[in-house]
């Protein structure tokens, strides 16, 4: 038992730090990777490549003035940016790293033998929960500055977050149809033999619609109307400053590396590799082979958000709402009736690939 | 106080998409816009009150404050219009003239980059804004290799050009003129055919053709609407009447067209370039009027005649006949106007700036109400303000 306990604290620790770590490179992650995109060079002066960036960026945010608003409704103004993080960090205690932990590591409990802090059989339904709770953070944050343009930058993260969230559900619905499972470790190893965005004709439909809610519900750009830094300023987080602007700002950017390893898990067959490269590993090594795939993909995914923000235009936040109702919510549902068929002349016929 | 149902923003004078100063006061029932005020005024600086004091060799550099994205237009519209105020147009000589065009057109090209970089910025596609100051910078160090200033030039002068193409210069010109179709080409290959830049241009913004008779709109604001007015077209100056090129127009008078518009001019400005660089010839670049023009620099210091010469135009500047005209020309931003009053001395009676900008702005009034808070930038965009310009 105290083992156990002692090893999902390890864990914890080990997957906070390396996901905090991550997350803060992950700035300069995304500001390299543009500067080629724009003819530049990018941040290159704070030591080799400019790797010391995101500290002295977090050295700057701290010591900035933590200018409070006069008239902000303080309670929600301080709860707004803890929530904006703790959700983002909740996110993470789903995501399944790697396969079952290699046998000179497993314990009795068959539940702390997986790469991922929690193995919850309903985990599908704890992301869902959890991102819809960090809609709260953006709107209490735009209420409590009581500034106008953070209002409407709430106000927008609301009708935003509606349009999407059930777009986002109807297209993960055949994943967890065809893996019969709610355990996201299940729904990877349903992937063994293809990966669900190569299974026609459902995948890849449902792949690019969960792709674009993911990127709506995280504000990623081209959907980021919530902060909208041309229209409304800084959008909820106007009124923030130093440290409190930091916690968003982490927000944001851990939620890129979870949104890309939620896509990964549900679409991109999570840590299996390419069939071909598995051949040969040693039954030692193969799980930890699982973790690097399984940050390569990752990688990957962060890298095309990147350029796909910095390439776009923004919509309009009225047509963001028109394309959710309107183009992806049908066409998930279509996609879901479709797959909703083809799983089940599998599953009772053995007719496809379902078998 | 009744309390209204609409909220009050004021967007700007500091707000990041209000390109400079401007105010924009605005009443939204939710994020729609009800009615749209722009204030203006914060970056009035008093030219034309301030040029009655100057003689005219010595208002030129205040004319780069107008429109500081395109000086050399602005300055360029200054001086042709002191030299009809002169009767003097006939005696420009050719290379100076030519020099003139190229710049103006060199300038037309960097002001619209700004203008794409600003209006694409604001819709969210950052990239091209980068992409818009890269080729803007090119523009400048040509500027920078002729007269030593990047944006606030003062280079023509009355009569000629302060200085000749230094050695070299015309195939470095030439060398941009090749290139930038090319550079057009990317800008378009990022937004022409991009849905979400269609969507949130498109039908955003429209004026009738009755509108711009209306608001007295001009230069791409004009054209988008289909309605065919250069003023280097319809009442030729410089030179323009000489040269090959085509007016682009618009046909339903949206925010797409008038973006269509402008990227077609930026093509003909580089053809007009071309045939400008084609036709340069050795040659003075100053007229050969010593009440006008300064004496060689190498006299000045050398003959004692023409010291006196330099010193009488420094200080007194020079007559102009008593009478009064206005000299429209088309800077990028739409037709810029000198209204020159002269009472025969050395100093304006009056000067009047006709700015393009501030005409322009007005139709914010005409095109907001009914559009949402974020078609607000892509009006301020697609109408192309300079507060400078506008508050003069």
């Amino acid at each position: 038992m105290l083992i156990s306990l002692l090893i999902a604290l390890a864990k914890i620790l080990v997957v906070m730090a390396l996901f905090l770590a991550a997350t803060a490179w992950n700035t300069l992650f995304e500001r390299r990777v543009v500067a080629p995109i724009q003819n530049r060079v990018g941040p290159n002066r704070a030591g080799p490549f400019g790797l010391l960036q995101p500290i002295a960026d977090a050295v700057k945010l701290f010591f900035k003035e933590d200018i409070v608003t006069d008239r902000a409704e303080k309670f929600l103004y301080y709860l707004a940016p803890i929530i904006s993080v703790s959700t983002a960090l909740l996110f993470v205690a789903m995501v399944p790293f790697g396969p079952e932990v290699p046998s000179y590591l497993s314990t009795d409990n068959p539940a702390w033998n997986k790469f991922s802090m929690a193995d919850l059989n309903v985990a599908v339904l704890f992301v869902f929960a959890v991102s819809s709770i960090a809609v709260y953070s953006v709107l209490l944050g735009g209420w409590a500055g009581n500034s106008k343009y953070s209002l409407l930058g709430g106000m927008r993260a609301g009708a935003q977050m509606i349009s999407y969230e059930i777009a986002m559900g109807l297209s993960i619905m055949p994943v967890i149809m065809s893996a019969s499972s709610l355990s996201l470790h299940e729904i990877v190893v349903a992937q063994h033999d293809v990966w669900n965005v190569f299974r026609l004709p459902w995948g890849p439909v449902g792949f690019v619609i969960f792709l674009m809610a993911m990127l709506a519900e995280s504000n990623r750009a081209p959907f980021d109307m919530v902060e909208a830094e041309q229209e409304l300023v800084g959008g909820y987080h106007t009124e923030y400053s130093s440290m409190k602007f930091g916690a968003f700002f982490v927000a944001e950017y851990g939620n890129l590396i979870t949104i890309s390893a939620l896509i990964v898990t549900f679409y991109l067959g999570g840590w299996q590799g390419l069939p071909f490269v598995d051949v040969g590993i040693p039954a030692w090594l193969a799980p930890w082979l699982g973790i690097v795939w399984f940050a390569i993909k990752t990688m990957l995914l962060v890298a095309s958000l990147v350029w796909i923000r910095w390439t776009f235009p923004r919509p309009r936040y009225d047509q963001l709402m028109g394309y959710g109702w309107k183009v992806f919510f049908p066409i998930a549902l279509g996609n879901l009736f479709v797959a909703g068929v083809l799983i089940y002349l599998g599953q009772h016929f053995g007719i496809g690939y379902f078998g | 106080m009744a309390e209204s149902r609409y909220m009050t923003l004021n967007m700007g004078p500091q707000h990041p998409s209000t390109h400079g100063v401007l105010r924009i006061v605005l009443d939204l029932d939710g994020e729609r816009v009800v009615a749209a005020k722009p204030v203006i005024g914060y970056l009035h600086r008093g030219i034309e009150k301030l040029a009655e004091g100057l003689t005219y060799h010595q208002i030129l550099p205040l004319t780069d404050r107008l429109d500081y994205t395109a000086c050399m237009n602005c300055n360029l519209g200054y001086t042709w219009a002191v030299e009809r105020l002169l009767g003097i147009e006939s005696e420009i000589p050719a290379r100076a003239a030519t020099i003139r065009i190229i710049m103006a057109e060199l300038s037309r090209i960097g002001g619209h980059l700004i203008w794409l970089g600003s209006h694409a910025g604001d819709i969210g596609a950052v990239t091209v804004f980068i992409y818009a100051f890269r080729e803007r910078e090119w523009i400048y160090e040509l500027f920078e290799d002729v007269c030593g200033q990047r944006m606030t030039v003062s280079y023509p002068r009355v009569g000629g050009v302060s200085q000749d193409l230094p050695a070299g210069w015309i195939d470095k010109c030439r060398a941009f003129c090749k290139e930038m179709p090319k550079r057009v080409d990317e800008y378009e290959r990022l937004l022409t055919n991009n849905r979400i830049w269609q969507a949130r241009t498109k039908n955003v913004g429209t004026l009738s053709e009755a509108d711009v008779y209306e608001w007295g709109l001009s230069g791409p604001m004009a054209r988008g609407s289909g309605v065919e007015y250069d003023v280097r077209r319809v009442l030729p100056y410089g030179g323009y009447e000489n040269y090959d090129f085509l007016i682009p127009l618009g046909e339903t008078g949206d925010t797409y067209d008038r973006y269509l518009v402008r990227m077609q001019e930026m093509r003909q400005s580089v053809r007009i370039v071309e045939q400008a660089l084609d036709r340069l010839e050795d040659g003075p670049i100053m007229a050969d009027i010593p009440r006008i023009a300064p004496p060689p620099k190498v006299d000045v210091g050398t003959k004692i005649e023409a010291l006196i010469h330099h010193f009488h135009l420094v200080l007194e500047g020079f007559d102009t006949p008593k009478g009064e005209i206005y000299f429209p020309s088309e800077a990028p931003k739409g037709e810029l106007g000198f209204y020159l009053v002269s009472d025969g001395g050395p100093k304006p009676y009056r000067m009047k700036i006709r700015v393009p900008s501030f005409s322009n702005l007005q139709s914010m009034v005409r095109m907001a109400p009914g559009r949402f808070l974020a078609d607000m930038v892509t009006l301020v965009g697609t109408i192309d303000i300079c507060l400078a310009d506008v508050d003069k």
